[in-house]
């Protein structure tokens, strides 16, 4: 069965970008554009693993992350950042990693792959 | 005969009246100068002198000594004397006889008889006036010690501070000038103490007869004593000095003295006084006068307002002179200016120290609202490059992510292919510019991990090593065999290092050189107070070049946010670099060493264990 990701980005380019890389590599991609969408489309779809944006219109993707969370307590979430400079305080925002966005994916793919390894292990 | 007799006796009765009237001298002389007579004043004073028939200009000759008038002023007055005595006019002048009696000397013409009305005899008069020049040259030394006073006194109020004050009044205590001691000290009151500060005046009979006969020669003013003293700043009298230092005594002492006599005494009571050596004095006191090696001090207590300040001792140490009563006055008159001398000092000692703390606290604010400048440019700087990466990455991320996966996907024609490649590498080329530059401004800091800073230089050295040698240009790299190991962030090292030589790399053309050198020092000013300076080290990475370097105006801004000189720069290379420098605990400095015009040096902490 086809691990799903949802990713969450309010950049048309990045959405399209993250689709092809993880569909390329089995995944199912659940999109969304803003935080609220994330949200429903959390509850609809059950992803196995959220990929975040931070700064988006509307409600911002560490609001999203604490409303999913809430719903969902072992819900691995990744933020995926433009910014760098939030780097170090990742940890107090209870996300499972932090990511600098990059035209490069393997850490994004491995870090994914490693969240879902733990979860495995976990149930 | 006679009748001649007769009238001279009538002279001499009106001449013996005026003697004893007037205390006057009288001698007669004839026309041609012969004595003919002398009162008994004039022959008690000088025996054997005046007798008849001898030459009145000899007679006068040998009442005249010379002596301080000199000899040429006494000889002339006599001179002038035998002369106008033969022509019989009238003069007058003083003669100074040779017990230091001094006469005032005048000539009456006599009538010798009533048939001729010519004046044929000459009394020849002589009036002790020894009070009365005693009374002129005491007046006269007044007058001169007066002005000396005054000349002392203005010379005191143009020194400031408390030592030149203190100076001034102990050489215008041993100044010839001046008081004329032979030595002086000043002690100063602090608690109930009297404690030593400053002596002045020779220490040796030697070294008396050398500077005063050095002081005569130059026969300078007393001003130019004062400065000459004050400025020369030779210690010629540290002996004298050093005696000074030694000196200590309890103010509570000679409370049980019998008569408050004693220097402490003359402190309490505030009044000068002439102490002599004597076994009622306090012990101290005594030992004090041994260690001076004298009998008697003038010992003068300075006031600054109701307070005791100190105290002035004063001594004839050399030439054992006698202190008068005079010279205890005079000193206790300049006591009152050095008092209020020594006040304007102190508050003059205040003031400057104020002064230095008001430019001291100027200073720094200056350089706090610098930093403050500084910094606040630099959160400006972080949160724009925040901003702009941000709105950078997340296009470029859309832009070269899906022309990489478009590039893997699809069967393409080759020229497509390669315009999508091209795409990819230049994205590439922007991101890495987003990570080495923009994203170093934030303000936080990484975890700080061991980094072995020769292998970062080498690794550095080699992702540049191709490029350098393709424009001409000689790169030198200098690294220490051993590792060098720095508490950091690598990838910050790595960003700085990498611009850094980028930045040399652009400053240089064909021929030149670029140095890229690592090496362990001791900073400077450390190394000598810490004798292995183990732990206190720092490891220096250098870039330099031989490029053109910095103009002097524009070193002080290369490290200024936004300050740039390159035509496509944006001035915040530099300021990152250092910013991030410093806050891994590291700084980085320029200078200028031809050949190297331009040298760059980052200072990193060194770690005190080696890596593993």
């Amino acid at each position: 069965m086809k691990r799903k990701v949802l990713v969450t980005d309010d950049d048309l380019g990045i959405r399209k970008f993250y689709e092809r890389e993880l569909r390329r590599r089995d995944y199912e991609v659940i999109l969304a554009s803003n935080a609220q969408e994330a949200i429903e489309k959390a509850r609809e779809e059950r992803p196995d693993v959220v990929v975040m944006d931070i700064r988006m219109p509307g409600m911002d993707g560490i609001q999203a992350m604490n409303r999913l969370l809430e719903e969902n307590n072992e819900l691995p979430i990744i933020i995926n950042s433009a910014y760098s400079s939030y780097k170090e305080s990742f940890m107090s925002w209870s996300a499972d990693a932090y990511l600098v966005k990059s035209t490069d994916t393997t850490e994004l793919i491995s870090t994914i792959e490693m969240l879902l390894e733990d979860r495995s292990v976990c149930l | 005969m006679e009748k001649v007799l007769a009238d001279e006796i009538i002279a001499t009765d009106i001449l013996e009246r005026l003697t004893r009237t007037l205390g006057l001298g009288i001698a007669l002389a004839s026309r041609d100068g012969a004595v003919l007579w002398a009162n008994d004043r004039m022959h008690a004073e000088f025996p054997g002198v005046f007798t008849p028939d001898s030459e009145m200009r000899a007679a006068l000759g040998r009442v005249t000594a010379a002596d301080v008038l000199g000899a040429q002023a006494v000889e002339e007055s006599v001179g002038e004397i035998g002369g106008r005595v033969l022509r019989g006019g009238s003069l007058r002048r003083s003669i100074v006889h040779d017990d230091a009696r001094v006469y005032r000397y005048f000539s009456i013409p006599v009538a010798r008889s009533s048939e001729h009305a010519g004046a044929e005899l000459t009394a020849h008069c002589l009036l002790d006036v020894t009070p009365e020049k005693h009374l002129f040259d005491r007046y006269r030394s007044d007058l001169h010690q007066l002005s000396s006073m005054k000349e002392i006194i203005s010379l005191l109020y143009e020194s400031m501070s408390t030592p030149e004050v203190l100076n001034m009044i102990l050489v215008s205590v041993t100044a010839r000038q001046g008081f004329g001691f032979n030595r002086a000290f000043f002690l100063e009151a602090s608690g109930d103490r009297l404690r030593g500060r400053l002596g002045i005046g020779p220490a040796s009979v030697d070294e008396a007869h050398r500077i005063w006969s050095r002081l005569s020669e130059s026969n300078s003013s007393l001003r130019e004593t004062l400065h000459g003293v004050s400025s020369s700043g030779e210690p010629a009298d540290a002996q004298t000095h050093a005696l000074a230092l030694h000196m200590d005594l309890p103010l509570t002492s000679g409370s049980n003295g019998e008569h408050g006599a004693g220097i402490v005494a003359s402190c309490r009571e505030g009044r000068p006084d002439l102490v002599t050596r004597s076994s009622t004095l306090p012990v101290e006191e005594r030992k004090l006068f041994d260690m001076l090696g004298v009998d008697a001090l003038a010992v003068v207590p300075l006031r600054i307002r109701e307070r005791l300040a100190g105290v002035l001792l004063a001594d004839n140490f050399i030439t054992r002179r006698p202190i008068a009563a005079e010279d205890l006055a005079l000193l206790k008159t300049f006591s009152g200016y050095a008092g209020v001398a020594l006040e304007r000092s102190a508050l003059h000692d205040e003031l400057t120290l104020n002064l230095q703390k008001l430019r001291r606290a100027h200073r720094d604010l200056q350089e706090n609202q610098k930093r403050l400048l500084q910094a606040e440019k630099l959160s400006a700087l972080g949160s724009l490059a925040a901003s702009v990466s941000h709105e950078i990455r997340n296009p470029l991320v859309a832009i070269g992510g899906l022309a990489r996966s478009v590039l893997e996907d699809e069967e393409l024609a080759g020229d497509s292919r390669e315009a999508l490649e091209i795409i990819v590498s230049e994205v590439k080329r922007l991101e890495r510019f987003l990570k080495e530059t923009l994203d170093f401004a934030k303000p936080t800091v990484d975890m700080l991990t061991p980094v072995d800073l020769t292998q970062l230089v080498r690794d550095v050295v080699a992702t540049f090593r191709d490029e350098i040698s393709r424009t001409g240009v000689e790169l030198e790299v200098e690294i220490p065999d051993e590792p060098v190991v720095v508490s950091s962030s690598p990838d910050l090292v790595h960003a700085a290092l990498s611009n850094l030589v980028k930045n040399a790399h652009e400053a240089v053309g064909p021929g030149d050189r670029i140095r890229v050198a690592l090496a362990l020092v001791h900073p400077e000013g450390l190394a000598a107070e810490n004798g292995n300076g183990d732990g206190l080290r720092v490891a220096e990475l250098e870039v330099a070049d031989t490029g053109p370097g910095i103009s002097d105006e524009v070193r002080e801004l290369i490290f200024e946010p936004f300050f740039t000189t390159k035509r496509d720069g944006t001035g915040i290379g530099l300021a990152i670099t250092k910013q991030s420098i410093r806050n891994v605990g590291g700084n980085i400095l320029f200078e200028s060493r031809p050949p190297f015009n331009s040298v760059f040096k980052v200072q990193l902490p060194v770690t005190v264990r080696r890596m593993p």
